[in-house]
């Protein structure tokens, strides 16, 4: 079939073989496909929406050229984060890499692949989002802004040789145990400045304009041909696509001398001098799991990174708990909950489902339920810490706010766990990003279990009855969740 | 006294997936104080019959007996006597192995006075204490699978259940492992080992037993099996003949 397509060990083949790999493997697949159909409706809908608004206007509008360039700058550093992470991948996943390395094919060939594969992987969203409006636009006239697709793959192909660079130039400077913490950090900061850009309209409105209307004003050229080339422009485009085709075959070129660098065989690296660290003898059974969880979570830069970025998709609903931009107690006890549920789900999730080691825990002699109280209790640690450090700033202003929050913040943690624990099946830490892709119901449910918890938070605040209908619903979902739970299975 | 009491009894032991019967009505008695090499084909029931030992896996059927402990009836009570050693080393990369050890003493309740010299003297003993503050995420199989041996040791089982422990293991470690395996039955232990490794448990076991197909079809000392038949039959001739028949 893919010989088909290319012949065995081209280019082409090599990156079909990628994808086919890649694409394998994944239950669900009819599940995934409709809720893809369902996403790529919305940029289709809002691309026609805006492309029919824009039908009448300049096929060059020199005007939006500073509001085009900061959209792909924004891009770009988007990019460059999603391009890290998989370049990280590159090098760690090299079980498959090796086989095609002792094959008869160039390793720069194999290695370009890999490195199509990462490009396409990080401009295939941005794709998504922007081509319908590009498409569009040019049934509506606009022929040249057929050119914008290619500018993203541009930026992307742009972005994944930057990533690359810094992994290489941080692993060199660091070494790899200190090059993640630096990704970890970045990652943390990222999800903060997101954050922050996120509340900017609410929390200081005239900084927000005036940061819009900066960026929105052209710059120099060259700086502004890549907004040229999204319209079509020829020599702008020309020297985009030259740009990236130079920096798609210098990040090659990287990666394979990056990827002949790192130890193919862990023992044989360098050992790092051990820190010496006072080991606790004679803990508890409780006490051992409890702190071995927190050890195990602590310990994964890459894993705090992501539990980062994915609270930082909890942005849009904190936006609506604030959405007139008043800052009340009532109002941060409601998202103190809401973010309280969301971390406890991603650290239960990763405690009961992600266990390295489950035969070890079954086999020792513990009473029933000391290894699941020891778990939920390291799970939720960390949530109700932070819970903690926002009661003590809301505490002044209303100890109501706070004697609601705690209690109410548990319980979101504990039901999301619940969730978890009663329908996630057992799987590796390392499918933490991917493990709601199998469904879609349970991403959707947990949304509407923490949001009705933060609903009956605030309502409860305010003294309404329609408190008891806000828990109605999060009880309800779990007597429905724990009744069509899988039955455990040998 | 303890003696006179087998390490494991098992009896009509069954256990079927989605219809396959993995295990089927197995009787096996393993004495105290001995070395059992538990022998079979690939899917005989050797792995399924050492964890439904282990409580691992639910029996649908038969009684399981460890040193006398209904180990069905007070599972906790069995657990306690028991070590289990699979061929894929149950770590976590992210701990030191002197974390690990002490997370197992934890689990297992040893107390501190007890497991740290042991911890040290188990790391020593098997050439790993210079790496005792090191992550296991850079460790090899072989080492990998020592630090295994060494938290199943570290509280100091009465039975100890290996499945294939010399897998992926270079001579050096294989021959540390079958001397720890020595020297705990010397010391009054009992260990039960699945291998494919014929020669080994040829040498190092007092009783075999080989399954097929989840039930017992031989079982005896290696004289005892090899008796009838021409001098210098090996275990392997033996093997082929039972688990072929």
């Amino acid at each position: 079939m893919m010989a088909a397509v290319a012949p065995p060990g081209s280019l082409p083949w090599l990156v079909a073989h990628d994808v086919r790999v890649k694409a394998r493997g994944r239950q669900g697949r009819w599940g995934r496909i409709i809720a893809i159909v369902l996403l790529a409706a919305l940029p289709v809908l809002g691309g026609a929406a805006m492309a029919w608004r824009v039908r009448g206007g300049a096929d060059f509008p020199v005007a939006a050229l500073g509001a085009v360039g900061a959209v792909l700058l924004g891009m770009l550093l988007v990019m460059i984060s999603s391009a890290y992470a998989h370049v990280l991948r590159l090098g760690r996943d090299r079980g498959e890499l090796e086989l095609l390395l002792t094959a008869p094919v160039p390793v720069a060939r194999v290695v370009a692949a890999r490195i199509a594969g990462v490009q396409a992987v990080v401009a295939l969203p941005f794709l998504l989002l922007t081509g319908p409006f590009f498409l569009f636009s040019a049934l509506l006239g606009h022929i040249g802004w057929l050119a914008g697709p290619l500018v993203v793959l541009a930026n992307a192909m742009v972005a994944t040789a930057l990533a690359l660079s810094i992994a290489t130039l941080l692993d060199a400077l660091l070494g790899p145990a200190r090059a993640k913490l630096v990704a970890q950090a970045a990652g943390v900061c990222l999800a903060g400045g997101v954050f922050m850009l996120g509340q900017a309209p609410n929390f200081a409105p005239k900084w927000f304009d005036a940061q819009l209307a900066f960026f929105s004003q052209r710059p120099p050229a060259p700086l502004d041909w890549p907004a040229q080339a999204v319209f079509g422009q020829p020599l702008p485009l020309l020297a985009v696509l030259a740009l990236a085709m130079a920096a798609a075959h210098a990040s090659a070129l990287l990666a394979a001398g990056h990827l002949e660098a790192a130890p193919a065989d862990p023992t044989a690296a360098p050992a790092a001098a051990p820190r010496r660290r006072p080991v606790r003898f004679g803990a508890s059974a409780f006490a051992a799991l409890f702190g071995k969880e927190l050890r195990l979570l602590g310990r994964d830069p890459e894993l705090i990174s992501q539990i980062g970025q994915q609270l930082v998709f909890m942005v849009p609903i904190l936006a609506l708990i604030f959405t007139d931009g008043q800052v009340t107690p009532q109002r941060l006890a409601a998202a103190g909950v809401f973010l309280a549920g969301a971390l406890s789900s991603s650290l239960a999730w990763l405690v009961l489902c992600a266990e390295e080691a489950p035969d070890l825990i079954a086999a020792a002699p513990l009473r029933p339920g000391v290894a699941l109280r020891a778990k939920l209790a390291a799970a939720l640690t960390p949530p109700l810490l932070m819970v903690g450090a926002l009661a003590l700033l809301v505490l002044p202003k209303s100890p109501l706010a706070v004697a609601v929050m705690l209690p109410m913040a548990l319980v979101a943690g504990l039901a999301s766990a619940a969730m978890q624990a009663w329908t996630q099946p057992p799987a590796r830490r390392s499918a933490f990003r991917k493990r709601y892709r199998s469904s879609l119901l349970m991403a959707v449910g947990e949304f509407v279990l923490l949001g009705s918890l933060a609903a009956a938070t605030r309502l409860v605040l305010a003294g309404s009855w329609w408190t008891l209908a806000a828990l109605a619903v999060p009880a309800l979902m779990l007597a429905g969740v724990w009744w069509f739970r899988p039955k455990p299975a040998e | 006294m303890h003696a006179l009491i087998p390490a494991l009894q098992i009896h009509g032991l069954a256990k079927a997936f989605d219809g396959f019967q993995a295990v089927g009505g197995l009787d096996l008695v393993v004495p105290a104080g001995q070395i059992y090499a538990l022998l079979g084909p690939n899917g005989a029931g050797k792995t399924t019959t050492l964890r439904m030992v282990t409580g691992l896996a639910r029996p649908d059927a038969g009684e399981i007996s460890v040193f006398g402990v209904d180990a069905l009836a007070d599972p906790i009570a069995a657990k306690r006597l028991i070590a289990w050693l699979p061929d894929e080393p149950l770590l976590y990369d992210k701990l030191t192995p002197l974390e690990y050890l002490a997370f197992i003493a934890g689990l297992w309740g040893v107390p501190p006075a007890d497991a740290e010299p042991r911890a040290e003297a188990l790391l020593n003993r098997l050439m790993l204490w210079d790496k005792r503050d090191i992550r296991c995420e850079g460790f090899s199989r072989g080492m990998k699978q020592k630090l295994a041996l060494a938290g199943a040791l570290i509280h100091e089982p009465r039975l100890l259940i290996l499945d294939e422990p010399l897998t992926g293991l270079d001579a050096a470690a294989a021959r540390s492992v079958k001397d720890i395996l020595l020297e705990q039955v010397a010391a009054g232990g009992t260990v039960i080992l699945t291998t494919h490794i014929l020669e080994v448990a040829e040498r190092i076991a007092q009783r075999i037993g080989i399954i097929r197909a989840g039930r017992l079809v031989a079982e005896g000392s290696m004289a005892e099996l090899s008796a009838g038949r021409a001098e210098g039959t090996t275990l392997e001739q033996l093997f082929l003949e039972f688990a072929a028949a």
